[in-house]
């Protein structure tokens, strides 16, 4: 009980200071400030990726993102964007392996559950996205952007198709 | 002024040294203070317990881990890189389903070490078991809880076929691969041929690419491991840093408990079958016939070892197939699952009825330590609070330490 109290503790102390002096607070959606491998400046396709997600280029920003996740394969970041851009051209198969990739990586990655959720929903599989939006609602102790635009797009969908 | 503070947070306060964190310092090194005496202890050499010689060999039993890669005699394309491609692509593919939406990941999640952490599996519909992860599924002899199959790539098809699960079909499936240009390319590569006009020996190969694939999920090496192999070597200072409640608790596993008489090997699983003392019921409301029907289906499935798909001339492999039907107290038996990575896997039991490992330890029958059988005991095992803590101690160095945190909470406590 001492040992809980104490591992408890210690971790309210770890959070409280990463919160104090930690990285600012990313775009949501997209990125998360701890699945970058520790250390990795960030990779030149990495951020051509980026600039090719602002024009909508998804051809480029796929092949970007793959070279990025060639580079390194840990950084669960790159992994979200290479998936949401195959999605984006249409590939759901390339799309759901480098999102799942990403949640194994990083199991909390917010943006990962967003958009695998909307990628289910693009599948006509509503309780894959509701488990997602499940997750999020998990993670997401006081709300956040990921949990609120999977909601939103639940709620289309089930509004669209008619489900409870 | 210098301040002590700035030796330990350089880097932190280089930049940031101004009134407002001065203002703050008195708190702050409170705060500090507070956090440094509430770390736990470091890790450091701790103690042995004195494992006697018969212990020890029990121990070694345990691995080396991982296991050698073995081709599967039955599958031209194991171990071919070519056709692992193919079925990674294809392990994440919702086309295979015939919804369109279901794939085999939605189930076997890898952020959930592949299984889904539902009491029982939802493909198409809500099927009547819980989803086995399929980490280091190519050490089994038997696949699925029932056996129903005796080789991967069979049992890989098992749920493409499945009306609750994938809900596709041999067309379906062939359709797709001889349609998608990407696919048809992949394919080719792998098999050294353009896919066949035949769309069962086509839904066949399927199954060969993603038993190739999931051959390469393997689980990492685990603290245990670590242990198991010091003592290998006879390394005492090196097994000292095992912590010594999880050096208990593996004593209780493979002597009172009972435990390794099913939980046998380096997967930490007999690859056999043993009533669990949980009866479940199908979706007609039968009881679940469990290895009994998984012996019927084996026998009628066109895909086992002895059937016309297997690669393997010798069916040497297809020995335990024709043993199977001979098997005793099969009706309401389950396959032992392996342990590894089993904090990350909750809930547990074929009907996925036991939400916590602690809950498994309160309700699972006892093994017979001094005959090595286990599964058919007479009853849950008499562990004491004490006893389930240190087994729950061992129990959670079988999953990888990058992996550990993202065990539940509750995997490994009892509450």
């Amino acid at each position: 009980m001492l040992n809980l109290l104490k591992a408890t503790l210690s971790a309210a102390c770890l959070m409280a200071l990463a919160g104090f002096w930690g990285p600012p607070a990313y775009a949501a959606g997209t990125e998360s400030p701890t699945s970058a491998p520790a250390g990795a400046a960030e990779d030149p396709n990495y951020a051509a990726g980026k600039q090719a997600l602002a024009a909508s280029d998804w051809k480029a920003a796929a092949d970007d993102f793959g070279k990025a996740v060639q580079n390194q394969p840990g950084n669960a970041n790159a992994q979200n964007l290479l998936a949401y851009s195959y999605r984006k051209l249409g590939n759901l198969d390339m799309a759901f392996r480098h999102y799942n990739e990403a949640l194994r990586l990083d199991p909390d990655h917010r943006g990962a559950h967003e958009y695998i959720g909307e990628a289910y929903l693009m599948a006509g599989n509503l309780p894959k996205a509701e488990e997602h939006l499940a997750a999020l609602d998990r993670l997401c102790m006081f709300g956040c952007e990921e949990y609120r635009t999977l909601k939103k797009a639940v709620a289309d969908y089930k509004q669209k198709s008619g489900a409870k | 002024m210098a301040l002590p503070l700035r030796r330990v947070c350089r880097c932190r306060f280089a930049d940031a040294a101004d009134c407002t964190i001065r203002s703050k310092l008195p708190v702050l090194l409170l705060f500090f203070g507070l956090c440094i005496a509430l770390q736990p202890a470091p890790a450091g050499a701790q103690d042995l317990l004195a494992f006697t010689p018969q212990e020890i060999e029990r121990i070694l039993a345990h691995g080396p881990w991982p296991q050698p890669a073995v081709p599967d005699p039955s599958n031209r394309v194991s171990g071919n890189a070519q056709a692992i491609a193919l079925g990674e692509r294809l392990f994440f593919s919702p086309r295979l389903s015939g919804s369109g939406g279901v794939l085999c990941a939605s189930c076997h999640e890898p952020w959930r070490a592949y299984s889904d952490g539902r009491n029982r599996g939802v493909g198409v519909e809500p099927v009547d078991r819980n989803t086995q992860s399929v980490v280091n599924v190519r050490l089994n002899r038997w696949f699925g809880w029932d056996g129903a199959n005796d080789n991967l790539w069979a049992q890989s098809i098992r749920p493409l076929l499945a009306r609750r699960e994938m809900r596709s079909s041999a067309a379906h499936v062939a359709a797709l691969l001889r349609g998608d240009p990407d696919l048809a390319l992949l394919y080719r590569n792998a098999f050294g041929a353009p896919p066949p006009a035949n769309d069962e020996a086509l839904l066949v190969d399927v199954g060969k690419a993603l038993a190739a694939y999931l051959e390469t999920l393997v689980s990492g090496r685990t603290p245990f491991d670590d242990f198991r192999d010091a003592l290998a070597r006879g390394d005492p200072a090196a097994a000292a840093r095992y912590p010594l409640w999880a050096q208990r608790g593996l004593r209780i596993f493979i002597g009172e408990g009972g435990c390794a008489g099913c939980h046998a090997g380096p997967n930490f699983s007999d690859a056999a079958f043993h009533r669990s003392g949980i009866a479940s019921r199908l979706e007609n409301g039968d009881a679940d016939p469990g290895r009994r029907g998984g012996i019927r289906k084996l026998l009628q499935s066109r895909y086992k070892l002895l059937g016309p798909f297997s690669d393997d001339p010798s069916r040497a492999a297809a020995r335990v197939t024709r043993q199977a039907s001979s098997e005793q107290d099969a009706a309401g038996a389950f396959r032992t699952p392996g342990l590894r990575q089993v904090t990350l896997t909750a809930p547990y039991m074929h009907d996925g009825s036991l939400a916590t490992l602690c809950e498994v330890l309160s309700r699972h029958p006892a093994g017979d330590p001094a005959s090595g059988s286990g599964g058919t005991g007479p009853g849950p095992v008499a562990l004491t609070a004490e006893d389930r803590r240190d087994l729950l101690a061992f129990l959670g160095t079988l999953t990888e330490a990058d992996a550990r945190r993202f065990a539940g909470a509750n995997a490994t406590e009892c509450r």
